[in-house]
């Protein structure tokens, strides 16, 4: 366990401009309850006749993913680790509704197809032909977290050296209804993908963001969380305006000394099962950029914060939980 | 990466019955568990399944489960198998809440979404019956596995199709060596739905009749539903504990076929280098394999290209290989969990399970073990292989 995880590179679509950072300086603020995707320009990295054969879900992930490999210099990573919540829902939703409607007859196979989870995943194996390790990771939340924690101890043993590692996740209109429903800890609800490249260094060049530590944790206790925050403390929290969402944090925040920073990311990438991914992201960003802007605190400190380590913390229900730790050499 | 990776415990529900000791005696006496449709709603009642033989509310009952569980079939399946794991293991409340629990499935509440989702479009969208489509994806099912059997340290749910447990069994053993948690209770769990039989029913590869792995007749697949799960253990705790391995898991290998959504490639190559990765990290000869635990679907496709993948690592002189799913019918995300049971059984018994149903050769291809025969077997290789050209091979071999 003696490499460093290092992220090389990392690519978002969401409700911000894609593949695009301009978020950092004019964020496009939302009203509604339901932001979709902003799409990118998919003929920069997709064939418009694969395009067309595949979910919105399943190009986002690819242009997502290629953007991050071109960035990183990598054709052909060791690894692709996925995380996905709902996975193809667009399509598992259009079977159930011919199932619905049609009956068990003349159904079709192309939703099917592209319906399981990891269709996500193969299909970016199968578009840059890498025969690597290739696992998804779907749980709620956590699901982004899932695919770290797997990408994390495979670079720091060794086994691997570079690795895709990503979360994505569509909501369609009948979901976005049902989570607002079901789950009014979701205010605004909103798509993600993000991918980043990650490798595996026996040290650290200056400037460069490791991931330090991942730690999933189920019911724990609030003792059992604060003892992975190390003050003083920088935490980027999925805050996201909902009482019954953010007190869980409030609670847990109130327990650590030394007025920890508390950041957020939410109010305005939105909510969903891979959220947490685009915290990852822009957590990154903050570090790479050692600037903070305004709209990201939850509470402002005075004086300047320039900070070298963030605390990444998620939950969902208050029952799953993820610590994800950066730090900037 | 040196730490050991013991089997402590296991735990196993399918259309052999429910438990270790029923699991056995189907596989030694060769009677196999497909039959006709008898709980799942379906009009496709010519198609054969290997279902567990109890209704959702015997299951309730036998767990004494409230609602949500007791309309979870994928939950209550799971539930049962990771308990009788749990109780083998002799796990401790202490034990469970420093251990992981790792499961896969891909249904996940699939079940009770399909029967409830007309009530939910008939409805107005301020009326929406919502409630019922909170259980759906995967995560909710091993959070309410888990809520059954105590607290544990952490979940995550594994969901790569048909190889999702034994990939689940792969996360927990890396957990382990790299001193997460001692114990990881790690498998997978999968219903049968409408969905999935309808979704495999399009794609033309389901056997009217009962399945024919390595069977040059074959047509395709009888698909069956069930739980299994291991309980993973190092040395150090296993011998605190002062229980007894029943195996240990000495070598994995995941790899992408990176060849087509739904189809294997001709030549096997995940297959090749799962199998292929498996034996380098075991540190086996692939003369030390004395039996393969097939994927072995009954797809013209998969058996082709899996034999194919042996080949090329075997030569012409295979090990012992059979498919056991014209036992148990193709448990999809559970199948990589349950078939690691019944290769586990394999060591501790002895046996090499038939490939039932087999008659005719595949042309210029090996033969699958015909009968139900006493063998001495130290290591077996037990493949997976999921959509997407999701590969992934265990080794499971005697303790010494």
């Amino acid at each position: 366990m003696s490499n460093k995880c290092i992220i090389k590179s990392i690519a978002q679509v969401s409700c911000q401009q894609p593949l695009s950072d301009e978020w950092l300086t004019s964020p496009i603020l939302y009203d509604e309850s339901y932001a979709a995707a902003i799409e990118p320009n998919f003929k920069e990295f997709i064939n418009p006749i694969e395009a067309r054969r595949l979910g919105r879900v399943l190009k986002r992930a690819l242009c997502t993913s290629l953007s991050a490999l071109r960035q990183a210099g990598l054709n052909n990573p060791d690894a692709i680790i996925t995380g996905t919540g709902m996975g193809c829902l667009e399509n598992s939703e259009k079977f159930l509704l011919q199932l619905a409607q049609l009956g068990e007859s003349c159904l079709k196979p192309t939703l099917f197809m592209q319906s399981t989870h990891n269709t996500i995943s193969s299909l970016i194996g199968i578009n840059i032909k890498c025969h690597g390790y290739n696992n998804t990771y779907s749980q709620k939340a956590c699901s982004f977290e899932s695919a770290l924690l797997d990408a994390w101890l495979q670079l720091k043993a060794g086994a691997i050296k570079s690795v895709l590692v990503g979360s994505h996740d569509e909501v369609t209109p009948l979901f976005a209804k049902i989570l607002k429903r079901n789950s009014p800890d979701f205010k605004l609800v909103s798509e993600t993908s993000v991918a980043s490249v990650l490798v595996a260094e026996e040290s650290a060049q200056p400037n460069q963001i490791e991931v330090e530590n991942v730690n999933i944790l189920y019911r724990p206790l609030r003792e059992e969380l604060i003892r992975h925050i190390t003050e003083p403390a920088v935490v980027m929290l999925g805050l996201n305006g909902n009482e019954s969402n953010d007190r869980h944090y409030c609670e847990l925040l109130g327990k650590v000394s030394g007025n920890p920073i508390m950041l957020h990311y939410k109010p305005i990438f939105g909510d969903n099962f891979s959220a947490s991914a685009i915290g990852f992201y822009a957590a990154t960003r903050l570090l790479q950029t050692g600037k903070i802007p305004e709209f990201m605190y939850h509470s402002k400190p005075a004086g300047n914060v320039i900070p070298s380590e963030i605390t990444l913390i998620n939950h969902y229900e208050g029952n799953t939980w993820s610590l994800i730790k950066l730090k900037k050499h | 990466m040196a730490e050991r990776v013991l089997i402590t415990g296991y735990g196993i529900i399918s259309a052999l019955g429910a438990g270790i000791e029923a699991t056995l005696d189907a596989l030694k006496t060769e009677r196999s568990g497909i039959d006709c449709v008898k709980y799942l709603e379906t009009n496709h009642r010519e198609l054969p399944v290997g279902e567990v033989k109890y209704s959702n509310a015997k299951l309730a009952k036998l767990l004494n489960a409230k609602y949500p569980v007791s309309e979870l079939r994928t939950v209550m399946l799971g539930i049962i198998a990771a308990k009788e794991a749990v109780t083998s293991a002799k796990l401790s409340e202490d034990d469970i809440r420093n251990a992981a629990l790792i499961s896969g499935t891909t249904v996940g509440g699939m079940d009770f979404t399909e029967k409830h989702f007309n009530e939910v479009l008939e409805r107005e969208a301020d009326t929406l019956e919502t409630e019922k489509m909170k259980y759906n994806d995967c995560g909710c099912s091993t959070e309410l596995i888990a809520d059954a059997i105590g607290k544990v340290k952490m979940i995550t749910t594994s969901s790569t199709a048909c190889s999702s447990a034994a990939n689940a069994i792969i996360l927990g053993a890396n957990l382990i060596k790299s001193g997460v948690v001692d114990i990881a209770i790690v498998g997978g769990s999968e219903a049968l739905t409408r969905f999935h039989l309808n979704g495999f029913n399009t794609l033309m590869i389901l056997d009217k009749s009962r399945c024919r792995p390595f069977d040059e007749t074959r047509t395709g697949i009888n698909l069956g539903e069930g739980a299994a799960y291991l309980i993973l253990e190092n040395e150090k705790s296993a011998h605190r504990r002062g229980i007894k391995a029943l195996a240990e898991l000495k070598g994995y290998g995941n790899a992408c076929d990176a060849f087509h959504q739904t189809a294997s490639s001709d030549n096997g190559e995940g297959a090749y280098r799962a199998m292929s990765q498996a034996l380098m990290m075991a540190q086996l000869k692939p003369t030390d394999i004395d039996y393969i635990n097939a994927h072995g679907t009954g797809t013209p496709n998969n058996d082709r290209s899996e034999l194919a993948a042996m080949e090329r690592i075997w030569g012409a002189s295979l090990p012992k290989f059979s498919s056991t799913k014209a036992f148990t019918g193709h448990t999809t995300s559970a199948s990589g969990a349950i078939e690691s049971v019944i290769s586990i059984l394999c060591l501790q018994h002895k046996f090499a399970p038939a490939n039932i149903g087999w008659e005719s050769p595949i042309k210029d291809f090996a033969v699958p073990v015909t009968q139900t025969s006493t063998a001495e077997i130290k290591n077996i290789i037990n493949n997976s292989f999921g959509f997407g050209g999701n590969d992934s091979s265990l080794i499971f071999s005697n303790i010494n």
